[in-house]
């Protein structure tokens, strides 16, 4: 409690700080005349000079419910303490990085951080407010020496134009958790999750003879999450959302039938899915870490969810490929989530944020990358103390390059207090990641949750007919963007 | 003002009560709705509070539990302090009282002004002021939201401040149109009497007609207070800062990240202030809403 | 100016005196009556006049890469057009409908039973009016999670199974969803109006039961010429709010079904907040409560109308 209460005050005695050098800084370059140098920096490409004084806020720091993570940010926020002794950082804690409403509110008022979190897919939605900085003057391998390791997908997420506007913090694949006591008890075997939509389904019915109340598999059907795992899922079996411009929905197919012909039949013939509708993001991992449901299609950060906020022991879960006809599937979906800087902020402001997520989130054995003391600082499973090391995650490297070999060695060298073991499905068959609609990706899944919960609640869904009718509405919202 | 002690007959009459079959009648009806209503409002809570005494695994069990196997202390705990419900708790309170007194000043100066003073225009004002009850909140609350971070003329924030929640609800239309229902109802000849004694128009209104009102202020009170406990959509986007979030607010964007138990636990704790608030004062409050809300 | 004044035009003067006399007075009455309502018009004027005008220019505009640009009627064109529009009327309309029936007539009714029990009424009262106090998220949750859980392991469920009546989906299938959203929002809202309606009941003089009775009133007869017409002015206005009320409906469907099952529960506030914070098109949503603010507009005048007619009559 005191302690929380003294780092708020040195926080406060910061930003006062913070306001008064800033007002001098001001003023002094309103009585000087033209110089480009100055407190405020330029934009030349250099590397943070150590000298100089900023200080910068960012969101995203974790909050109080994940002390594990806290005491992690703390202890970086200490060493590049060490490093810039001149750079004050303010981190803006928050127990869920984004928030659509808050995030939304928060651009339309420009009230956002020096840097400021956000999902790949709002990268419109950031642009069109017009706050985030083209930072592409600044960023180069040498302020951030992992710019040219990262994968190709993520070099595609935080550009646009030809120019750079963030800086990665997470990059995953989608694939299918699972938890493996379910799996026993139903006399499956746990290093064998179900690689076929089609064996999916016969897992999920074993798993849900059980009995109890206990179900094999979930999907989201509402809060327009219903149409993004649908969008998920028609990737796994070949198919896409839009057509590759975005212009034109090309779900009314074969293989839009056949996603929503298995999960009817899922829940209407086989009983692999329960009667409760998911309607939320975060309504789908309750019932999973109580046990009470076997499997759900998700990323990797989905299991560390459930053993850091939900109480469930790390060496429950499963991950494997996500699921395709044959085989594993032949693409999945992709997402992840990245820092903007905003515009008003001054050269070094900027060059400091860019210096802060190189090392916290961008630089393998530190940061978050530092997986030895990650180990180290980690409470006990189970509990929000913890701190998950071994997940197949935050995926930022392209194979083969010098970093994905360094964060490699660093994983290697610090003993992971995950199973790894237990991934190895997930690992051994990489599905490469397709990014989501680029255009009112939204609006098409709100369409979409439509035909996912149809499916889902009604016994008389015509699945032909909600797919003419979602096309048509998917066409009609597109054509009027 | 019509209180008058005893109570006037109802719909049916004692007398027909009072006799052989009535009475059984009266007593069947009494204790069925008694038990009904026991079990529709009561027992949501019961199971609410009693949740927060269950493991996880008992909580989601079928078939269900209804007294907690192994009562447990620790989700309550849990819930208490990952949730900083001390600090979310003191927050809404601040926020609530500040309302309270800013609308128990300008709402009754603006209906006494309407209902008793009548300037020029005051039908125009009141009739604008009503209007704003047509205007649905949600969607007001996008440019609202632009208002408060730029406030016209003065240019002051208000984000993630007390005032963020003080100023708009005093931009209350149906606190000022009860008030000004009820001063409407207070004899003209009264107030002439005291203006013949040279008594200005605050002084009336602290004097007389605030004291003749204690009945629509307690009710005027709890409707504010309640308003700002329940309210969720405006505080989830101006109070953005942990520190100064409201309870609802704050149980609420914690949720995700808790287990089913702690956050049955913390919904209880979040609903427990104003139940005891209510039961506390339940008599005032009962007797405020009965003894003159609604003349006329 | 050797005028003599003749006494006509003394009175002239004096008139006109008392005249500029009165108006002082009127004047300064008048300031003070605007000093009492200074502080509550300002609050109005920044936190609901100016925003409504705001959101009327701005549902003309458009936000483009940090431009704002007139936009004409596109922001209205786009919204009639969306796939959703009319459902989310019929939405709410069904919803506003269901909410009248329950939270309109149960409170009545409810009221009518309580007033006619001489014990246990306080008790009565602090139970139905207990749901307004909790935080409507809890509310909501509650209901959501363990009442009305679709499976067979919902409380409800297990209730309509133990009296061998079929189980429910509530929430979790369309037909049933919107019901259910508003049996937990007369649960939790109701008592309020239990209250106001109870206030009202006792206003009403007991000569008029007399009254009737002594003409041969049966009790159904005494509810419908006595109560009624003594608690017309109560019941017509909250019946007015009501509907103001629900058409507002958002945070149950926001909390409990995410806008399902099948789209069922999409009210039309439900899809603002969605093109607003989701979709992130402000403008669009603005255009979409300009028409909102028409509909109800046009509502309310008509309820003056009739409410005043009503009056006349």
């Amino acid at each position: 409690m005191s302690a929380r209460h003294k780092r708020k005050k040195v926080a406060a005695l910061a930003c006062a700080a913070a306001v008064a050098f800033g007002a001098g800084a001001c003023s002094s370059s309103g009585g000087g005349s033209g110089g480009g140098t100055g407190a405020d920096g330029v934009a030349d490409g250099k590397p943070l000079d150590p000298n100089a004084t900023v200080t910068i806020s960012i969101d995203c720091a974790p909050a109080s419910d994940q002390p594990g993570l806290q005491a992690q940010y703390n202890d970086d926020l200490a060493t590049f303490k060490v490093k810039y002794p001149h750079v004050t950082v303010n981190p803006l804690p928050k127990t869920k990085c984004e928030d659509p409403a808050t995030f939304t509110a928060m651009l339309k008022g420009h009230t956002e951080t020096n840097a400021f979190y956000a999902y790949f897919t709002d990268q419109n939605q950031v642009l069109n407010s017009g706050d985030a900085a083209d930072i592409s003057a600044y960023v180069n391998p040498q302020t951030v020496p992992g710019i040219k390791d990262l994968l190709p997908t993520v070099t595609k997420e935080i550009s646009n134009g030809g120019k750079l506007y963030a800086l990665p913090r997470l990059y995953y694949t989608t694939g299918l958790i699972y938890n493996r006591d379910l799996f026993k008890r139903a006399g499956l075997d746990p290093d064998k999750p179900p690689t076929t939509w089609a064996d999916l389904a016969a897992d999920a019915a074993k798993i849900s003879a059980l009995g109890g109340g206990i179900t094999g598999y979930e999907d989201y059907s509402g809060g327009n999450t219903g149409g993004w795992h649908f969008g998920d899922e028609i990737d796994s079996v070949g198919g896409a959302l839009t057509t590759p411009d975005g212009t034109k929905a090309a779900f009314n197919n074969a293989q839009g039938r056949q996603v929503l012909q298995n999960l009817y039949d899922m829940r209407w013939r086989t009983g692999g899915i329960g009667a409760t509708p998911v309607t939320q993001w975060a309504d789908a991992f309750p019932p999973l870490a109580s046990g009470k449901v076997g499997m759900i299609i998700g990323a990797p950060d989905v299991i560390s969810h459930l053993t850091n906020s939900l109480g469930a022991t790390p060496q429950q879960w499963g991950l494997g490929p996500m699921p395709g006809l044959s085989g594993p599937a032949p693409a999945t979906q992709d997402g992840g989530d990245l820092f903007y800087v905003k515009k008003s902020d001054t050269p070094n402001q900027i060059k400091a944020a860019i210096a802060w997520i190189n090392y916290e989130y961008m630089t393998p054995g530190q940061g978050q990358f530092n997986y030895a003391r990650n180990v180290g600082l980690s409470g006990d499973p189970g509990t929000n103390k913890f701190i998950a090391v071994g997940l197949p995650e935050p995926q930022l490297w392209a194979p083969n390059t010098a970093m994905a070999q360094a964060d490699a060695a660093a994983l290697k060298a610090a003993n992971a207090n995950m199973p790894v073991a237990n991934y190895a499905p997930y690992l051994e068959n990489p599905v490469p990641g397709v990014g989501e609609p680029p255009i009112a990706a939204q609006q098409i899944y709100a369409v979409l949750d439509n035909a996912m919960s149809a499916v889902m609640t009604n016994k008389n869904a015509n699945i032909p007919q909600l797919l003419g009718d979602a096309e048509s509405k998917v066409n009609q919202i597109l054509a009027n963007q | 003002m019509a209180a008058d002690g005893t109570r006037s007959r109802t719909l049916i009459s004692r007398a027909q009560l009072a006799r052989g079959s009535g009475r059984r009648l009266y007593w069947v009806c009494l204790c069925a709705v008694v038990l009904l209503f026991t079990l529709v409002f009561l027992f949501p809570l019961y199971w609410m509070v009693s949740g927060g005494f269950k493991a996880t695994s008992e909580l989601v069990r079928n078939p269900p539990s209804f007294v907690p196997a192994h009562p447990e202390l620790a989700p309550y705990r849990t819930a208490w302090s990952e949730l900083h419900m001390g600090r979310l708790l003191l927050n809404t309170l601040i926020y609530a009282g500040g309302a309270l007194a800013l609308q128990l000043t300008f709402c009754v100066a603006a209906a006494y002004s309407l209902s008793k003073l009548r300037p020029v225009l005051g039908n125009v004002i009141l009739g604008m002021m009503l209007a704003t009850m047509m205007i649905p909140a949600a969607i007001l609350i996008i440019p609202q939201y632009l208002t408060v971070l730029d406030l016209p003329l003065v240019h002051w924030n208000l984000v993630n401040s007390p005032w963020v929640i003080w100023l708009p609800s005093v931009a209350n239309a149906f606190n000022i149109f009860l008030l000004k229902r009820f001063f409407d109802s207070i004899p003209e000849d009264i107030l002439a009497a005291a203006a013949i004694d040279g008594a200005g128009p605050l002084r009336t209104l602290r004097s007389i007609v605030l004291p003749m009102s204690r009945p629509i202020l307690g009710v005027v009170s709890i409707f504010t207070v309640i308003a700002v406990w329940k309210d969720f959509l405006w505080p989830l986007l101006t109070l953005t800062d942990p520190g100064r979030m409201t309870l609802n607010v704050g149980v609420n964007s914690a949720a995700a990240n808790m287990q089913e138990n702690v956050l049955i636990a913390g919904l209880a704790m979040a609903s427990l202030p104003t139940i005891a608030f209510f039961l506390l004062f339940q008599r005032n409050i009962m007797s405020g809403l009965t003894s003159g809300a609604m003349k006329g | 100016m050797a005028v003599v004044i003749s006494p006509g035009r003394a009175e002239t003067r004096i008139a006109v005196r008392r005249a500029r006399g009165r108006f002082l007075r009127e004047a300064r009455r008048n300031a003070q009556a605007h000093g009492f309502l200074i502080g509550s018009v300002l609050c109005f004027a920044l936190f609901t006049w100016y925003p409504m005008i705001r959101e009327i220019v701005e549902s003309f505009q458009r936000l483009h890469y940090g431009r704002t640009t007139f936009a004409g009627l596109r922001n209205y064109r786009q919204i009639t057009a969306d796939p959703f529009f009319w459902q989310a009327w019929r939405n709410t309309l069904q919803f506003t409908g269901l909410a009248l029936l329950f939270g309109f007539a149960l409170p009545f009714a409810v009221a009518v039973v309580i007033n006619e029990f001489r014990h246990a009424q306080a008790y009565l009262r602090v139970l139905v009016y207990l749901p307004v106090m909790l935080p409507p998220v809890a509310g909501i949750l509650l209901f959501r999670n363990y009442f009305m859980d679709p499976t067979n392991a919902g409380l409800l469920n297990q209730l309509l199974h133990a009296a061998h009546l079929p189980a429910s989906q509530w929430w979790g299938a369309a037909p049933s969803a919107m019901p259910s959203l508003v049996i937990i929002s007369t649960w939790s809202n109701m008592g309020g109006a239990v209250l106001i309606y109870l206030a009202a009941l006792q206003g009403i003089p007991g000569e008029l039961y007399e009254a009737a009775e002594i003409d041969g009133a049966g009790l159904l007869k005494r509810i419908w010429h006595v109560t009624v017409p003594q608690t017309r002015t109560i019941l017509s206005l909250l019946l007015m709010l009501q509907i103001v009320a629900t058409m507002q409906m958002f945070t149950e469907s926001f909390v409990a079904t995410g806008g399902g099952p099948e789209s069922s529960t999409v009210t039309v506030v439900y899809l603002a907040y969605n093109y607003a914070f989701q979709f992130s098109n402000f403008n669009t949503a603005e255009a979409l409560g300009v028409i909102m603010f028409i509909v109800l507009g046009v509502f309310s005048v008509l309820y003056v109308r009739l409410e005043r007619r009503g009056n006349e009559a």
